[in-house]
């Protein structure tokens, strides 16, 4: 039998004849990571209120003197619905029964206590929690790889962006040199360069603030504007797309309004405008690049639809595009985190929907956010 | 080779700079007819391999990644009616496949930004 749950586990034992405690403390101790022990319902409740972030899994007798397992229970599970619970009784009358049954108790144990039993029960009872809880820890891992991701791809978009105001400061001060060198230079081309400079140097200083807008997440919800948002994440990338041909069409009206998380927004963009722009890029398409942008909105729902003109997903992978570390890129490209984040924050913290089906051009991708339901704070 | 005699051998060559940041050709316009006999421009391949055709480039010197045709095949092109033409290659650091494909053209390479100091540097090797 597998008892490394049962090794990483905190355990509440409470039974008040000593005769039955004692025997089964110095076994349980060795079992499990740490037991606390109670000889009464009441004690119990104490311990457990005290102790109830760390206590993986309860295991009590029902007749107790002061406070019954089953009026414990009822009040532990006032404070804690979820935590395993395990009764072990010699006695079963209909009644006791059904509010058993109605308190959510996990497991039931017959006295007298066969060890061998009891640990069956309680790994039984504690591997879903424990599935629970890994599943916890790979998805923020996961999120915190795809935010890693999304840095990497806009460190990307910042030394390409950069790049070009960098080079014009360079030519500015060749000229300059080389007027000075012939002896040229005038005071107006001194101030010339001055200017030209100076707002270059403000503009690459606009582009790091809207780099940093976009690294810290939305604390809270907030209505904003749709078109604005799609378009100042696009000014991020435009200038990938463009050295690709790529152009990229957005229609819809400038008033919709949507309330939700901003940034998180703009990642999911990012993440399908980027994935677009591959596909463009790797399938060599003999027209130019398109990505079109509609967006629409009715009573109820905001509609976004991404599509491009790249021949759309093979029906092969369709169904895999949304699972995690899912990619058709290089590994040193992909990581296969993007469209799987995207479908979380659409679906999970917007509550919207976020799917994909093939048009006679190519991909089309369609995020649907309720726009009644979200504003609803 | 120092800066000065680089300078004297350029008065007597004709240059052609393609870009597609209009800022940085307007600029290049003031600074290469300072140092060479002819200067021309041209803001992506297509336009610079008509330049190339209707006059004669000694040194050609060129962004790689633009639109309509990149640098690279722009070289190649002019390469096939002009092969005296010496180029100089100006590019991002993240554009290593172009990189590797401007060494195979035996040509010079500047990093961007690009600087009088890298300027003149590239133009010696190529001289």
């Amino acid at each position: 039998m597998n008892i490394e749950l049962l090794k990483q586990s905190t355990l509440l034992y409470v039974e008040d004849d000593l005769n039955v405690s004692g025997i089964f403390c110095n076994i349980m101790s060795q079992t499990f990571k740490k037991m606390h022990v109670a000889y009464d319902g009441d004690d119990g409740l104490e311990i457990f209120e005290k102790y109830k972030d760390e206590i993986d899994i309860i295991i009590t007798d029902i007749n107790m003197p002061k406070l019954s397992g089953i009026d414990m229970i009822e009040d532990i599970r006032k404070i804690n619905y979820d935590v395993p619970i395990i009764i072990t009784s010699a006695f079963g009358d209909e009644k006791s029964l059904k509010r058993i049954v109605n308190l959510a108790v996990d497991g039931f144990v017959n006295k007298p206590l066969v060890l061998d039993d009891l640990i069956k029960v309680v790994d039984r009872v504690l591997k879903p929690v424990f599935y629970k809880k890994e599943l916890q820890k790979k998805d923020a891992l996961i999120f915190q790889q795809s935010k890693l991701a999304a840095i990497g791809e806009m460190i990307g978009n910042i030394a390409h962006q950069w790049r070009q105001p960098l080079n014009s400061i360079g030519v500015t001060m060749m000229k300059l040199e080389l007027n000075s060198d012939n002896d040229n230079l005038t005071k107006e081309m001194v101030s010339d360069t001055i200017d030209k400079t100076n707002s270059i140097v403000s503009h690459m200083s606009k582009t790091i603030d809207d780099f940093r807008n976009f690294f810290s997440p939305t604390k809270s919800k907030s209505e904003f504007l749709i078109r604005d948002n799609i378009e100042s994440i696009l000014s991020l990338i435009i200038p990938q797309l463009t050295v690709h041909n790529i152009s990229i069409n957005i229609i819809g009206n400038r008033d919709i309004k949507v309330f939700g998380y901003e940034n998180e927004l703009k990642q999911v963009l990012i993440n399908i405008v980027s994935n677009a722009k591959d596909a463009i890029v790797n399938n060599n398409i003999d027209e130019d690049g398109l990505i079109k942008i509609d967006i629409v909105s009715d009573e109820e729902n905001l509609t976004i639809n991404i599509s491009d003109n790249a021949g759309g997903i093979p029906s092969t992978i369709k169904d895999k595009i949304f699972d995690p570390y899912f990619t058709t890129k290089f590994k040193s490209q992909g990581t296969g985190l993007g469209l799987y984040m995207s479908k979380i924050i659409i679906e999970k913290n917007m509550k919207g929907s976020l799917a994909v089906h093939n048009d006679n051009d190519g991909a089309v991708f369609k995020i649907q956010i309720p726009i009644g339901i979200n504003k609803g704070k | 080779m120092t800066k000065n005699e680089i300078k004297l051998k350029l008065k007597d060559l004709t240059v052609m700079f393609v870009d597609d940041e209009e800022f940085v050709v307007e600029t290049m316009k003031d600074i290469l007819p300072m140092l060479f006999k002819e200067s021309y421009f041209a803001s992506n391949g297509v336009d610079g391999i008509t330049q190339a055709k209707n006059n004669k480039i000694d040194i050609l010197i060129t962004d790689l990644s633009m639109p309509k045709m990149n640098g690279i095949d722009m070289i190649k092109k002019i390469k096939i009616f002009s092969p005296d033409t010496k180029v100089i290659c100006v590019s991002g650091h993240n554009e290593s496949e172009f990189m590797e494909k401007a060494e195979e053209l035996k040509s010079s390479f500047i990093i961007k930004p690009i600087s009088s100091g890298e300027l003149f540097k590239a133009l010696g090797e190529v001289l």
